[in-house]
């Protein structure tokens, strides 16, 4: 493998995640795309949907996306979304409450 | 005159209450301002890469737009970014008069209100107010800045005005903010073609193409603009309030310590003057 890239989700109000991966996929509005490290700069406008980060070691996170656009380096690769949800703040905000009611 | 002494009594228990409530005041703005500042951090990697987008849109493609083309001015407008609250020292009498020193160079001044602070100080004096918005709270939310910008960007682009600034304050430190004024539309191109760092990535591609991308991408912009204004605004309305409070607190116990010696002296007075009786009285008695 060709190593990482850095990737960027933010959103108006806050950085909603950052750290390596081996590939992003995302919707542009021209289809379905596969981001690798080295990747010609490219700047597309995303669809609503959702944005899978592939972590080295094999993990997949897959955070939800709302508009936006998505910025493309050779190094680097930034979401810019209307709004982001990662599926574990999700999951503490509207999954079963253990502690205290 | 024992009369006097309960009414300074009184006078030093209820200023002593006044400073209870200023110093909690103070306490709370230091608070809110803490957090306000955080969302502040917390929005700027967003306007940075928006920012970024934009001179990447500037340095490979030609950027044309309606929000870029300059027209003749006929009307004006300011958007106000104030509080709604006051205590908080000249915080919003400082931003009005930014605003009012603007206008008076512009042709057809018009306003938006942001914060009832500028509402009422603009319609006092009888400014045009095309639309305003209050109750913002203590936490902005995005989409308030979005209804703001898109106001904004219809009177624009309905030639209801052809010009728009934003005048709020820009927040120096947690005592200090300045307010400035900022050309909002159209942008200013220098603010794009200017910043052309020359990041040397080479050509990007867009997708659909750099008008589809630049189409959306700038209406955001604005809305990513007016959003760090009330951001900005938001800890600098709390830095202000904290400062105003705090100097409050302090005049207070200024005015308890002064209250308190006169208080004595008056008591004193009150003792010497009995004593003066009795002895008085004893000295007639032995006469």
């Amino acid at each position: 493998m060709a190593g990482v890239i850095g990737v960027q989700v933010v959103t108006p109000e806050r950085l909603v995640w950052s750290g390596p991966a081996e590939m992003v996929i995302a919707r542009g509005v021209e289809g379905e795309l596969g981001v690798l490290p080295h990747h010609a700069p490219l700047i597309t406008s995303l669809l609503d949907g959702a944005v899978r980060i592939r972590r080295p070691g094999g993990t997949e996170l897959v955070i939800g996306t709302k508009g936006g656009f998505l910025e493309v380096k050779p190094d680097r690769v930034t979401v810019l979304a209307d709004a982001a949800e990662v599926p574990e703040e999700v999951a503490a905000e509207f999954g079963p409450q253990e502690e205290e009611a | 005159m024992a009369e006097g002494l309960k009414e300074i009594r009184r006078r030093i228990n209820s200023v002593k209450n006044i400073r209870k409530i200023t110093a909690a005041m103070k306490m709370v703005a230091a608070s809110k301002l803490r957090r306000a500042q955080h969302r502040a951090e917390a929005g700027r990697p967003y306007a940075e890469a928006v920012r970024g987008v934009l001179l990447r849109l500037a340095e490979n493609a030609g950027v044309e737009h309606p929000f870029l083309m300059e027209r003749p001015v006929a009307a004006s407008l300011a958007v106000m970014v104030t509080s709604d609250r006051g205590l908080a020292g000249a915080f919003n009498s400082n931003i009005n008069r930014a605003g009012v020193q603007l206008l008076r160079g512009l042709p057809g001044p018009r306003v938006i209100a942001v914060g009832r602070k500028a509402r009422d100080f603009f319609r006092r004096r009888r400014y045009d107010i095309v639309a305003e918005y209050t109750g913002i709270g203590d936490e902005v939310r995005f989409v308030q800045a979005e209804a703001i910008a898109s106001e904004v960007t219809r009177h624009f682009l309905q030639g209801g005005c052809d010009q728009v600034h934003l005048v709020y304050p820009q927040f120096v430190n947690a005592v200090t903010s300045r307010p400035v004024s900022v050309r909002l539309l159209p942008l200013a191109g220098a603010d794009l073609r200017g910043g052309a760092a020359g990041s040397g990535e080479g050509e990007y591609i867009f997708e659909p193409d750099a008008a589809g991308v630049l189409e959306r991408l700038l209406p955001h912009y604005i809305s990513v603009l007016i959003y760090r204004a009330l951001l900005e605004a938001k800890a600098s309305e709390f830095g202000a309030r904290m400062a105003a409070m705090d100097s409050a607190t302090r005049n207070a116990g200024e005015v308890i310590d002064r209250l308190t010696l006169v208080s004595f002296r008056v008591r004193q007075a009150a003792i010497t003057k009995e004593i003066s009786e009795i002895v008085g009285g004893a000295t007639a008695l032995q006469g």
